[in-house]
């Protein structure tokens, strides 16, 4: 990073209120995490957040201006990095999402979601009053280029999950209304042509079966969502105890330790205490946009709401596959599913937040300011 | 700016979040019960059902290949391994026995059931008992193996399966011995029959470079195609339903791995059917079959073999390395595909080793992955060409003085004192070579290349067998290399699967067919599914008249050529001999091919013996005799 702004930080901003909310997520996540697999899982997954918390923390020392100007070049290299997959990528389980290196498997799509936050953010950061067409087209170019090349890999989850974030940005930077339905007609007019031409056969079957549920012959979605609703509505109002859930204990429930973890949680803690799981997220969610409100500069802004949508999309999206009200298309729950990528890119995103709270705008600007001149 | 979106966008999370608690109140606390019954009383398991491979038959019918059951001698683990410990001394490489070992001090007459099995086993079967220890060690070695690698996975102790199983001692034990282990079960305690389907060719070595054989699936191969097999359900669509009801591959499954076992595996394997069994949760016992999804058997698959063609072809060729075969020129059906030495697909699994490492290649289709130089079967290639391309006619003659000079080097002809002056047929039916040399030479180098070609030479057939050889036609630049692929020599290499394909084409006038030996699918309900359907068969733009008078020289080998006086004349054939040289003195490749009867063909044959060192007039045609007294009795008797 071009400055090491690390005396302008203000310590007395740390947002520790978000901070302990996330630590209640982590922690549930731990443990649940270890009732759906093994000791070795268990432990994997604390030395990721370990890596996590650390990435964490070094990032809040560098100024996050410093990524509104590395914004297109950090756009660009991802972006170069999912090329690269589709040329070169591993294959598991017959798509190329993983760049493995050494004992690693690095997702760039994960990645991605932040560039794509960045760069929009970049870009609209000047439009504060006036968001024309032209602008809204190149916004939809820089997510759209991604999204298609998530979707061949073929992620369709992690694609679309650009789709809200985009949405959500464009609001806060102030599109009129008119343009804003006219955005989602449009999406919805060529979706048509998405289905026809990029979605591979079998994320077509896994939508018709979520559709209609009668009409699939995919029964690894079918499989996967029963086993799931089974889970969840035998947890009842109490839930089952810690460890003690038959779909999850005798192995029924597939993935139960990454994108199903939250019907072992619904399972083994019950309606009651489920609830206060979600409402620790959505508590998480407030905070995020209160932190976006209070900003005053319109980059960071743009940044926090990103961010915030990306993590409440995946929050809603993967919950509701559990419960079998969303399509099973793959994402993880943020700070809980076990996996790397996914708890790194969590820990990355989460610090640009701290980062945005702790340099108020005004502080940071005249800091720059005299350092320009000096 | 805007702080009316800030909310409105947390009001949009917040609605969401709401209609997810309200589906979780729907799950959890009205629809609870239902779930909740569904996860204590109704669990289903599934198990995969064996299947029976396709049967392989021969035109007539005749099984050549057939899965029939046989009965394993199957013991109780921990039965095994209490005998192993008590009778062998020798240190055992794996600690995880340690356990055992404690075990058995702890207890020692609550197991003095435990190595009954031994004596009685041995004693009923005639089998020494050490030979039984020394199987008993190698299951026991494979299951700690195998739980080791578990537990190392897993990060804690686990009792594993296979430790509460039983495991096949002796392998396809006769029929009255299984009744009287049935019978006296009482006697036999911790034994079980299990009964196995088994590949059994019931003609032995008979065609056993077609038939092919079976082997295991490796870990790897089975890795690979479970992970394909799910890679293609999870691709495929709405209207393929069928594949997702059944599996793929098992571990230890067999997989045809040579001839048509291989070729056809996906006509002859099946499909294993599934059972799904409701289990009660508190003792994890089997409450009764919900559903059973039969298991397809394999489709039967019919060659166009002879079988009775074939034994001949295979007594013809005797103990000479090489082959022989039979094929219908018009049809392109091959009756028969006889090599030597050969191998029993019966006892593959014991024979693999030794066969692998003969030096005489006894897994070798010699038919249609021997490529050798074919020798002066190739002049009809020779002859044809400069006709086509119209700078030779029949009459053209050559004057033959027993050798050729060209540039300091000396070319011989077979006749040391030469032909004298010979046209196109003779110089075929006496197999001149000088006649072909000054043909090279004079009409330039390529003038064979594009006929050869034309005629599939260093091409596949596309015959319907694994590994064929493609050959090699050389395109040359200089003279001398010309002249020897002229007379079949020099880089030039055939198997003689394309040099009879050749000949089919000159005996039916001029249709190159497409060889095979599939001649039907049958599936288990008796309908043909399938029959062979060549993809190509291809007319050779050769003139009639051209293809008149080489079937007239080849006729005239017969009966006053190169194979004069060999019986071949009785049967009506026409053909042409070839000796092939190998650079070594006194060691020839062998060759008679040829059709018969000349004036209707309807067998075309090719004999090939390898590193003899004898003509081929000496040792091919012969050959060739016996198996045309085969083909035509009525005329082998006439004489």
């Amino acid at each position: 990073m071009k400055q090491n702004l690390s005396n302008n930080i203000h310590f007395k901003r740390f947002d520790w209120l978000l901070f302990l909310l996330l630590s209640f997520i982590l922690t549930i996540g731990v443990f649940f995490v270890w009732s759906a697999s093994s000791e070795i899982f268990l432990f994997k997954q604390i030395v990721w957040i370990v890596t996590g918390l650390t990435l964490f923390f070094t990032l809040l020392y560098f100024d996050y201006l410093s990524f509104a100007d590395y914004a297109y070049i950090i756009y660009a290299f991802v972006l170069f990095l999912l090329l690269l997959l589709l040329v070169l990528g591993d294959s598991v389980k017959g798509s190329q999402r993983w760049f493995s290196i050494g004992a690693f498997s690095v997702q760039p799509s994960e990645f991605m979601k932040i560039a794509v936050v960045l760069a929009l953010a970049r870009f609209l950061k000047y439009k504060k009053y006036a968001l024309g067409l032209f602008d809204i087209g190149i916004s939809l170019l820089l997510t759209g280029i991604p999204m298609l090349l998530i979707m061949k890999q073929p992620d369709l989850g992690t694609a679309l999950i650009m789709v809200p974030i985009l949405l959500s940005i464009l609001y806060t930077a102030g599109i009129r209304l008119s343009h804003l339905f006219l955005l989602v007609g449009t999406g919805m007019a060529i979706s048509p042509f998405v289905w026809m031409f990029v979605l591979k056969s079998y994320q077509k079957s896994r939508i018709v079966g979520f559709l209609w549920p009668e009409r699939t012959a995919d029964w690894g979605a079918g499989y996967h969502r029963l086993q799931s609703l089974i889970a969840v509505g035998s947890g009842g109002l109490f839930g089952t105890g810690w460890g003690n859930g038959i779909q999850n204990q005798m192995k029924f429930l597939p993935e139960r330790h990454t994108d199903f973890i939250f019907a072992v949680i619904a399972e083994e803690w019950g309606f009651l205490r489920a609830c206060l799981f979600l409402l620790l997220y959505v508590a998480f969610i407030a905070c995020g946009i209160g932190v976006a409100k209070d900003t005053r500069d319109s980059f960071g802004r743009l940044v926090v709401v990103g961010i915030v949508t990306m993590f409440a999309t995946q929050v809603i999206v993967n919950i509701g596959m559990t419960l079998g009200v969303a399509p099973i298309v793959g994402v993880t729950l943020p700070f809980v599913s076990y996996g790397g990528s996914s708890m790194i890119t969590s820990f990355v995103a989460l610090s640009l937040i701290f980062n945005i709270k702790m340099r108020p705008m005004i502080d940071l600007a005249s800091r720059r300011f005299s350092e320009a001149k000096s | 700016m805007y702080p009316l979106r800030f909310r409105i966008i947390i009001l949009v999370f917040i609605l969401l979040f709401f209609g997810i608690i309200v589906r979780l109140f729907q799950l959890q606390v009205i629809e609870s019960e239902i779930y909740q019954g569904i996860s204590h009383r109704r669990r289903i398991a599934t198990t995969l059902l064996e299947t029976t491979r396709g049967s392989i038959f021969d035109r007539n019918g005749k099984v050549l290949a057939v899965d029939q059951p046989t009965f394993d001698v199957s013991v109780l683990f921990k039965n095994l391994l209490h005998c192993y410990l008590n009778r062998t001394e020798q240190p055992y490489p794996f600690t995880s026995l340690k356990i055992h070992e404690d075990e058995k001090k702890q207890c020692r007459e609550c197991r003095e059931n435990q190595d009954v099995w031994l004596e009685r086993l041995s004693q009923l079967l005639g089998i020494p008992q050490a030979e039984l220890l020394n199987n008993t060690r190698q299951i026991i070695e494979k299951v700690e193996r195998l739980k080791q690698s578990v537990e190392r996975r897993a990060g804690k102790k686990v009792r594993i399966k296979e430790e509460i199983d039983y495991h096949p001692v002796v392998a396809d034990i006769p029929w009255e011995k299984v009744i009287q282990i049935e019978t006296r079960q009482a006697d036999f305690p911790g034994i079980r029959i299990v009964p196995r389907l088994k590949r059994v060719y019931p003609e032995q070595k008979l065609a056993s470079h077609i038939l092919g054989y079976i082997g295991k699936l490796t870990m790897e191969e089975w890795r690979e195609y479970r992970e394909a097999w799910n890679n293609y359900v999870l691709a495929s669509t709405g209207a393929e339903t069928l594949s997702l009801l059944y599996d793929g591959y098992m571990e230890n499954d067999n997989l045809g791995r040579d001839g048509i076992e291989a070729q056809y595996e996906e006509e002859l394997r099946g499909m294993r059917g599934k059972r799904f069994e409701e289990i009660t949760y508190k003792s994890s016992q089997m409450e009764r079959v919900i559903v059973e999804r039969p298991s397809i058997s394999g489709n039967d698959v019919y060659l166009t073999l002879d079988s009775r063609i074939q034994a001949y072809a295979e007594k013809s060729l005797g103990t000479h390395a090489g082959s022989v075969i039979v094929v219908d020129p018009r049809t392109g059906e091959i009756l028969a595909m006889a090599n030597n030495p050969r191998f029993n697909p019966n006892t593959i699994s014991e024979d693999f080793n030794r066969l692998i490492n003969n030096p005489s290649k006894p897994f070798l289709n010699r038919a249609i992955q021997g490529a050798l130089p074919p020798g002066s079967i190739f002049k009809a290639i020779t002859a044809i060409a400069p006709l086509s391309s119209g700078v030779l006619n029949t009459q053209t003659a050559f004057e033959c003085h027993g050798y050729v000079r060209h540039r300091n080097v000396t070319l011989r002809c077979a006749s040391r004192n030469g032909h004298g002056l010979i046209s196109l047929e003779d110089a075929i039916t006496y197999s001149c070579n000088v006649f072909f040399y000054e043909v090279a030479k004079a009409f330039g180098r390529d003038i064979f290349y594009d006929y050869a070609r034309l005629f599939g030479i260093g091409e596949r057939t596309g015959i319907d067998l694994p590994h064929e050889r493609s050959g090699n036609m050389p395109q040359v630049t200089a003279t001398i290399p010309a002249m020897n692929i002229a007379i079949g020599q020099g880089r030039l290499l055939t198997t003689p699967l394309q040099m009879v394909r050749v000949y089919a084409a000159i005996a039916n006038g001029g249709t190159l067919v497409q060889p095979h030996v599939l001649s039907k699918v049958i599936n288990s309900q008796g309908e043909v599914i399938r029959r062979f359907e060549a993809t190509y068969n291809q007319k050779l733009p050769i003139h009639p008249s051209i293809l008149n008078s080489i079937q007239a020289s080849l006729r005239d080998v017969v009966t006053r050529g190169t194979a004069r006086g060999k019986g071949l004349h009785l049967y009506k054939a026409a053909g042409k001999t070839g000796t092939a040289e190998t650079g070594r003195k006194g060691d020839y490749h062998s060759w008679f091919v040829g059709y018969a009867p000349y004036d209707n063909p309807r067998y075309c044959f090719i004999v090939l013996v390898e590193h003899t060192p004898k003509s081929s007039a000496e040792i091919a045609c012969p050959i060739a005799a016996e198996l045309l007294s085969y083909l035509f009795p009525e005329a082998h008797r006439a004489s």
